[in-house]
C-alpha cells in the first residue's frame, strides 16, 4: 500500500511540475504584458510535434531535436508578439480582443496540426526511458520519465534563477515586469524585453510539451482541452505573480490528481483542477478584503 | 444625535494599521478640514467614511444611523458624497452622462418603464436631464455638456467630478484633495464654489494638504497623524499647537 | 442640420438592407441556405447578449454555450415531456436561463477581469458535463430526437416561416437592447463598466446592475437555445462545448462590443464566413481558413465590424456631399 502512494506520489508531482511549468509560463507572459494568451497551450502541442518531427522524421539526435523544437517555438513566440500583440496595442485592442485573437490562433493552430500532421496521436521516441521498465526502489517502482521530468525541471529551475538574478537582460526583464514606465526611464529597451517575455513564455510551455508528450502522446490533447486549465490553474495558484510558486501550484494539482484517482475514481480527475481553481479564487479574494 | 460621528474607527491593512482608534465628530452645515503629513490616513478615513474600505473595528453613525459595514452606493444614498484624490471621472461618458448616471437613484422608472419606453420614463429623463444641466451651470461646465472628459483641462474636470457628486444631493460632501495639481485661477473656483455650497447647507469635510487653501475656507479642522488624531479645533488653534507643528516641521520646527 | 440628414440617410441605409436581408428566403430556394440564415439569426441572439454583458456592462462570459444549452435542453424537456406547446417551451427556456444566469451573476461581485472568465469557463464546462452525464434527462451523448418544429396555429411552420420568427424575435431583442442602452440604466452599467469604484461611490448598485445585465444576457441565450432546439429537432452534447462558447464571443467582437448592432453583425458575419470556405475539395482547410479569417477580422478591426461599417457609411455620405458641391 505504502509503494503505491509513494509511486503515485511521484508520478502525479513529476506531472504536476509539467503542469506548473506551463503555469509558470503564464504568469512570465501576465507579469510583462498583463495580458492573457489563450493560444498558451498550443505551445505545449507545437513543441511536441515539432520535436517529433525533428527527431522522428528529420532523424536527428534527440538532444539537437529538443533543444530545436523549444527554439522554433521560441521564434513562434516572436512572431505571436510580431504579429498578434502589436498589430492589437496600435489599434487600442484591450484584454478581450487579445483573448479573441488568441482563441482563434489556438483554433487555427490546432487545425493546422490536423492538415500538416492528421489527427492520429503520433508515438514518442522513448528518450524518457520504456514505461515498462521502471527503476526500483525497493517496491516501489519509480518511471523514468518521472526522474527525467525532475532533472529537466531542476536544470531549467537552476538556469532560469541564475539568468534573472546574474544577468543584465534577466534584471532588466524583472524591471519590465515589475514597473514598465520606470524600466523606460531607466533607458531598458522595454520592446525587447516583452519580445523576450513572448519568446520565454512560449519557449518554456514547448518543453513543457515535449516532457509531457510521453504520456499524453504527441496530440491534439496536449493543445486543446484540460491540459491548458491546469496550466492556468497553476498560474493562479502562484498568484499570477510569483512563477516558483506556480510549479509548487502544479505539483499540488498533480499530487491530488493521482489521490482521487487512487482512491476514488479516474472520473472526478479532471474536477480536481476546477476545485482548486474556485478554492484559490474565493482565498484570494478573502485576503484582499 | 451628532451629524456624522467616528468612533474608535480602525483600519489595518495585513501588519500596517493605516488607521488608529479615530475618533471624531463632525458639525454640521460646516466646512471641516482634514489635514495632516504623508501617511496620515487621510484618504483612507474618506474610505472608511464613503463604504470603499471595509472598518477592522470602531463604527460610523451618519445622522443618528449606522454606516459601518454599509456598500458605498448605499452611503451615498443616504446623503454622502464624495470626490477623489486622482479625478475618477468616467472617461467613456459625456460630460452631462456622468452628471445623469449619479441621478439614477432619482428614478422610481424600472426596467419595465424602459423596454415599454412609458411616458414616466420620459417625463423623468426630461426632468433629470434639467436637473443634470443646472448642476454643471454652477460649476460653469454648461457649454462642455457633450465633451469628452479627456477633452477637458484639469480644472474643469474636477469641477466636473463635484458636479457629479452634487447629483446626489449630497447632504455631507467629501472632498480628496479638491485643490491638487491646480492653477491660480481654478483653486479660486473651487474655492467659490465650496463656499457656495456651505450656503446652500452643504456639510464638507475636506481633505487638503496646501495650508492656504484650509486656512481660508474651513471653519474647524482635525489634525491626523498615524493614523491618529492628534488635534482639533479652528485653523487658529491648531496653527499654534506645538505637536501639529512638531509633526508637520519636525522637532527643529519653525 | 447636416447632422440630421445624415443620420435619416443611414437609417434609410439601415431599413433598405434589413428588407433586402428579409427578402433573401423568399428569392433564394435551397434549403440549406435557409437553414444557415436560421442558425445566424439564433446566434445573432446570443452575441447581442454578449455584447450587452461585455462590451456594454464589463463582465466577462466565455461560459454562454451553458445558456444555449440550458434553453435548448430545457424547451426540448417541456415540450416533449410535459406536452408545452413550442412557444412556451422556449419561453420557459428562457426563464430558467434568466434565474441561472442571476446565479452566475454571484460571483462577478467579487471578481472581474480575467478571474470572472476563469469562473465562467468552469460554469460552462459544468453544465456541458452536466449534460453530457445526466442522461435519464438529457440522453447524453446519444442525443436527444424527436423535438417537435414550431407551428403557429396548429399548422408547422416550415424553415421559412422560422426564418421569419426568428427575424421578428431578433428584433425585439435588439429593441429591447437600444432601448436600455439608452436608458438611465444603460448610462449606470456603462459607468460601472468604465471604473466600478467611482460607479458605486455615485449611487450605483453595481450588484443590481451586473444581476439584471447577466439574466438579460442568459435570457437571450436561452431563448436562442430554444429555437435552435425547435430548428434542428435534435440536440447533442457536442454543440454546447467550450469551443461554442468562445465562438459567440468571437461573434460579439468581431461584430463590435460596444456597438448596437454589434451582436447583429458579428453573428451573421462569423456563421456565414465558414460556410463561404466550404468549396468542394477543400474541406480540410475550412476550419483553418475561418479561425484564421476571425483572428485577422480581431487584429485589424478591435473595435469590430458593426461601427467600421457605420464609419464606412458616413464617409461616404460626406464624399457624395462634397462632390455635389454642398456645403
Amino acid at each position: 500500500m505504502l509503494s503505491l502512494i509513494i509511486q503515485n506520489a511521484v508520478s502525479g508531482a513529476a506531472i504536476g511540475l509539467l503542469y506548473g511549468l506551463i503555469g509558470l509560463g503564464v504568469v512570465l507572459f501576465f507579469q510583462t504584458t498583463n495580458l492573457m494568451n489563450f493560444a498558451h497551450i498550443s505551445s505545449a502541442m507545437l513543441g511536441a510535434y515539432l520535436c517529433y518531427t525533428y527527431a522522428v522524421m528529420w532523424k536527428l539526435p534527440f538532444v539537437v531535436a529538443l533543444v530545436l523544437a523549444v527554439a522554433s517555438v521560441a521564434v513562434y513566440g516572436l512572431g505571436l508578439k510580431r504579429f498578434v500583440y502589436a498589430p492589437l496595442s496600435r489599434r487600442k485592442g484591450g484584454r478581450l480582443e487579445f483573448i479573441i485573437a488568441t482563441l482563434m490562433l489556438s483554433v487555427f493552430l490546432l487545425n493546422a496540426v490536423i492538415v500538416i500532421w492528421g489527427g492520429v496521436p503520433l508515438p514518442f521516441p522513448p528518450a524518457f526511458g520504456d514505461s515498462s521498465n521502471p527503476v526500483f526502489i525497493g517496491d516501489i517502482a519509480i518511471q523514468w520519465h518521472s526522474l527525467w521530468v525532475l532533472a529537466y525541471v531542476t536544470v531549467f529551475v537552476i538556469v532560469l534563477q541564475f539568468f534573472f538574478t546574474r544577468t543584465m537582460t534577466g534584471k532588466s526583464l524583472r524591471a519590465v515586469a515589475q514597473n514598465q514606465h520606470a524600466a523606460k526611464l531607466m533607458g531598458i529597451d522595454v520592446d525587447r524585453m516583452l519580445g523576450l517575455s513572448f519568446m520565454l513564455s512560449t519557449g518554456v510551455t514547448a518543453l513543457a510539451g515535449i516532457l509531457l508528450a510521453p504520456v499524453y502522446f504527441v496530440s491534439l490533447d496536449l493543445g486543446a482541452g484540460i491540459i491548458g486549465v491546469k496550466g492556468f490553474a497553476s498560474a493562479v495558484m502562484g498568484g499570477m505573480k510569483r512563477p516558483y510558486q506556480a510549479l509548487l501550484g502544479g505539483v499540488l494539482i498533480g499530487l491530488a490528481e493521482n489521490f482521487v484517482v487512487l482512491f476514488v475514481s479516474s472520473t472526478y480527475r479532471d474536477v480536481i483542477t476546477f476545485l482548486f481553481l474556485i478554492i484559490f479564487l474565493v482565498l484570494r479574494k478573502q485576503a484582499e478584503a | 444625535m451628532a451629524f456624522l460621528a467616528l468612533k474608535n474607527v480602525t483600519r489595518r491593512f495585513g501588519g500596517l494599521v493605516a488607521v488608529n482608534d479615530l475618533s471624531f465628530q463632525l458639525p454640521q452645515g460646516k466646512i471641516t478640514g482634514l489635514i495632516g503629513p504623508n501617511g496620515s490616513g487621510k484618504s483612507t478615513t474618506i474610505n472608511l467614511i464613503s463604504g470603499v474600505l471595509p472598518l477592522s473595528a470602531g463604527s460610523i453613525e451618519f445622522e443618528g444611523k449606522t454606516i459601518t459595514g454599509r456598500s458605498p452606493h448605499t452611503v451615498a444614498k443616504m446623503g454622502i458624497a464624495r470626490t477623489y484624490q486622482q479625478i475618477r471621472v468616467f472617461e467613456n461618458m459625456t460630460a452631462l452622462e456622468n452628471v445623469q448616471v449619479a441621478r439614477n437613484g432619482k428614478y422610481a422608472s424600472s426596467m419595465v418603464d424602459v423596454l415599454l419606453a412609458s411616458g414616466r420614463l420620459s417625463r423623468e429623463d426630461q426632468r433629470e436631464r434639467e436637473i443634470s444641466m443646472s448642476l454643471l451651470e454652477l460649476v460653469g461646465l454648461t457649454d462642455k455638456a457633450d465633451e469628452m472628459p479627456h477633452n477637458l483641462p484639469y480644472g474643469h474636470r474636477r469641477c466636473l467630478e463635484i458636479a457629479r457628486a452634487l447629483a446626489l444631493d449630497p447632504k455631507l460632501l467629501l472632498l480628496d484633495e479638491p485643490a491638487a495639481g491646480m492653477n491660480r485661477d481654478e483653486f479660486m473656483a473651487v474655492t467659490d464654489l465650496i463656499l457656495k455650497l456651505k450656503e446652500k447647507g452643504i456639510s464638507v469635510l475636506l481633505v487638503e494638504h496646501t495650508m492656504e487653501f484650509v486656512e481660508t475656507v474651513v471653519d474647524h479642522v482635525v489634525v491626523l497623524n498615524f493614523g491618529q488624531k492628534l488635534a482639533e479645533g479652528t485653523f487658529r488653534e491648531i496653527e499654534q499647537n506645538p505637536q501639529v507643528i512638531e509633526a508637520y516641521l519636525g522637532k527643529e520646527g519653525l | 442640420m447636416e447632422r440630421a440628414k445624415m443620420e435619416r440617410a443611414k437609417k434609410a441605409a439601415l431599413l433598405i438592407a434589413v428588407g433586402v436581408f428579409l427578402a433573401i428566403p423568399l428569392v433564394d430556394h435551397n434549403q440549406y441556405h435557409v437553414y444557415i440564415l436560421n442558425r445566424a439569426l439564433i446566434n445573432c441572439m446570443v452575441a447581442s447578449g454578449l455584447v450587452a454583458l461585455t462590451g456594454f456592462a464589463g463582465q466577462m462570459s466565455l461560459g454562454h454555450a451553458a445558456f444555449y444549452g440550458i434553453g435548448a435542453y430545457a424547451s426540448a424537456l417541456l415540450t416533449t415531456r410535459l406536452g408545452f406547446p413550442v412557444w412556451l417551451g422556449i419561453v420557459g427556456g428562457g426563464a430558467i436561463c434568466l434565474l441561472v444566469g442571476m446565479l452566475l451573476s454571484i460571483p462577478s461581485f467579487r471578481v472581474s477581469g480575467f478571474y470572472l472568465s476563469l469562473v465562467t469557463i468552469s460554469f460552462g464546462n459544468i453544465v456541458w458535463m452536466l449534460i453530457v452525464n445526466w442522461q435519464s434527462l438529457t440522453r447524453g451523448p446519444l442525443g436527444y430526437m424527436g423535438i417537435p418544429s414550431l407551428s403557429v396555429a396548429g399548422r408547422p411552420v416550415g424553415k421559412v416561416g422560422f426564418f421569419y420568427v426568428c427575424a421578428l424575435v431578433l428584433g425585439l431583442i435588439t429593441l429591447a437592447s437600444y432601448r436600455l442602452a439608452k436608458s438611465f440604466i444603460g448610462r449606470g452599467m456603462r459607468a460601472m463598466s468604465d471604473d466600478e469604484q467611482a460607479a458605486e461611490t455615485a449611487g450605483i448598485d453595481t450588484k443590481r446592475m451586473k444581476l439584471l445585465v447577466f439574466s438579460l444576457s442568459a435570457l437571450y441565450g436561452g431563448i436562442a437555445g430554444g429555437l435552435y432546439a425547435h430548428l434542428s429537432t435534435f440536440l447533442s452534447p457536442e454543440s454546447f462545448v467550450f469551443g461554442e462558447s468562445a465562438n459567440f464571443v468571437a461573434m460579439a467582437v468581431v461584430g463590435g462590443l460596444r456597438h448596437i448592432f454589434g451582436g447583429i453583425v458579428g453573428g451573421l458575419v462569423v456563421t456565414i464566413i465558414p460556410e463561404l470556405l466550404r468549396v468542394k475539395g477543400w474541406e480540410i482547410y475550412y476550419l483553418m481558413g475561418s479561425s484564421l479569417a476571425i483572428l485577422l477580422l480581431v487584429i485589424l478591426l478591435p473595435s469590430g465590424l458593426a461601427p467600421a461599417i457605420e464609419r464606412g457609411l458616413s464617409y461616404i455620405g460626406g464624399r457624395s456631399r462634397s462632390k455635389s458641391g454642398g456645403r
